[in-house]
């Protein structure tokens, strides 16, 4: 499991335009970018988020992007009107441009979320390629490819389950 | 007589208000699968086809125009059998035979991609049922990227031709968005390019190059990538291949996320009821950075790693 900051889960946010008088109650009918989550990611939303602000994700309407970035500028520039973003990620491009969050303003924040594991299902792979992902995957900072995933990723270190 | 003729029309009303959303869901219930239209048999249509009907998680038909409306004749009532739910027109050709096909059936929905100067054609005009995606980036997807590489750019400079006039409002309302000012010089000749970039020098902070036909010359090019290097400015342009020839950066839309894009739209339509009007025509919202490290570190641009984390491709 990915560990970052301490932590193996991360958190959501609801970004409108810093303008826009949406309210999270009134998401519905409004499109939303965010990265592809799948059908159990959706269901995990709908605990973390959308539950308590009053949905259901399959009710919602979703543009879906490859990167949080993407989803972020596209609100940025008001191609649509809300903008589900990991914090970390919000964080890191705010870093990078302080200005961009002056053009949106959070409307809800997840609950923690758990990471993406690294996980393969038994049989499928063969167990010599099973170890060559782990190798890759799993050395650590110093390892060369590993760190520049792990950076990427803003992964801090692996803990096994 | 009279006093029975009015709760008989309310009757009439009320059974109409009930049956026809019924019978509209009955005629959305048996809609056949999503048909795929493609211009041609490029790969790049075809490409689009398949991420699509991956992600819309629904059942398709593709149909093919080879090139030629007239190629197959029945080809419109071969497509319009099968009872589409929705059309996804791939490329101009096939946006335009959906256009033509659906204008006495505007109950069904058409979402196009992959049309290069989509306004040309006129596709959303006089039809409700229309949506799209531009094949063009929108300029202010190219600025906010821009504005990752370099945060303290307030003035932007561009040269447009008559070409691009149309889109230097959009332009300029973006780019407000963000804090940034652009500065715009007229060209009536691709001759003029070179006397118009030398107006900007010195008032602006990075340089903007648009795919305008008359700047957008071997010779401008050329001289363009010296200048960028002897004024030590940011220049960005929209091509993959300009960063390759020396452009610092170049913020081109993620062919691979159309399809994708377009799924998202044809489930917004036929799961959550969302109009095609309503939806109009969208920017493609994927994009793709390339970084030229090279040309970066003559202009004396620092780079952040975590800049580089947000880079499609790194020229090194």
């Amino acid at each position: 499991m990915p560990v970052r900051q301490g932590v193996s889960t991360y958190r959501k946010v609801l970004l409108v335009a810093a303008d826009s008088e949406l309210t999270a109650d009134k998401l519905g009918g409004t499109t939303i970018a965010m990265t592809p989550v799948g059908q159990a990611g959706l269901a995990a939303l709908d605990e973390a988020i959308f539950r308590r602000l009053g949905h259901r994700g399959r009710d919602l309407r979703f543009i879906t992007t490859a990167k949080d970035s993407d989803a972020l500028f596209a609100l940025s520039l008001r191609q649509v009107k809300a903008a589900l973003v990991s914090q970390d990620n919000l964080e890191h491009i705010g870093s990078i441009n302080p200005r961009i969050l002056k053009t949106v303003k959070i409307i809800a924040v997840s609950d923690p979320l758990p990471l993406p594991v690294l996980c393969y299902a038994i049989g499928a792979v063969p167990s010599t390629e099973v170890e060559r992902m782990r190798r890759a995957m799993l050395a650590g900072k110093d390892g060369g490819r590993s760190a520049q995933i792990m950076k990427m990723l803003q992964i801090d270190a692996w803990r096994t389950p | 007589m009279n006093k029975h003729k009015l709760p008989r029309k309310i009757l009439l009303l009320l059974l109409l208000a009930f049956i026809l959303p019924a019978a509209l869901s009955v005629q959305a219930a048996e809609a056949g699968p999503i048909a795929i239209l493609l211009s041609d048999s490029e790969a790049a249509y075809e490409q689009q086809a398949t991420i699509f009907s991956e992600e819309v998680r629904m059942p398709v038909q593709v149909f093919n125009l080879h090139g030629n409306m007239a190629h197959d004749p029945k080809l419109k009532k071969k497509l319009l059998a099968i009872r589409p739910s929705l059309i996804f027109a791939l490329g101009a050709k096939a946006a335009y035979a959906a256009k033509l096909w659906t204008q006495d059936r505007q109950d069904i929905p058409v979402i196009f991609a992959m049309v290069l100067n989509w306004q040309r054609y006129r596709l959303p005009d006089g039809s409700r049922n229309i949506a799209g995606i531009a094949a063009e980036i929108s300029p202010g997807s190219q600025f906010v990227n821009m504005s990752m590489l370099a945060p303290a750019t307030r003035r932007l400079g561009m040269v447009y031709s008559s070409h691009s006039e149309n889109m230097l409002a959009k332009a300029r309302e973006e780019a407000a968005l963000l804090g940034i000012e652009l500065v715009a010089e007229p060209v009536e000749r691709s001759g003029d390019f070179q006397r118009a970039f030398k107006q900007l020098s010195g008032k602006v902070d990075a340089f903007w190059l648009l795919n305008d036909p008359v700047i957008y010359t071997l010779e401008n090019m050329d001289w363009l990538e010296e200048r960028c290097f002897k004024e030590k400015l940011l220049c960005v342009g929209q091509s993959q291949n300009l960063a390759k020839l020396g452009l610092a950066l170049t913020v081109n839309p993620d062919v691979a996320q159309i399809g994708t894009q377009a799924a998202a739209m044809a489930r917004n339509i036929l799961v959550h009821g969302q109009k095609p009007k309503e939806i109009g025509v969208m920017a493609p919202i994927g994009t793709q950075l390339i970084i030229n490290m090279r040309t970066m570190a003559r202009i004396d641009l620092p780079v952040s790693p975590k800049v580089l984390d947000l880079a499609t491709s790194v020229i090194k």
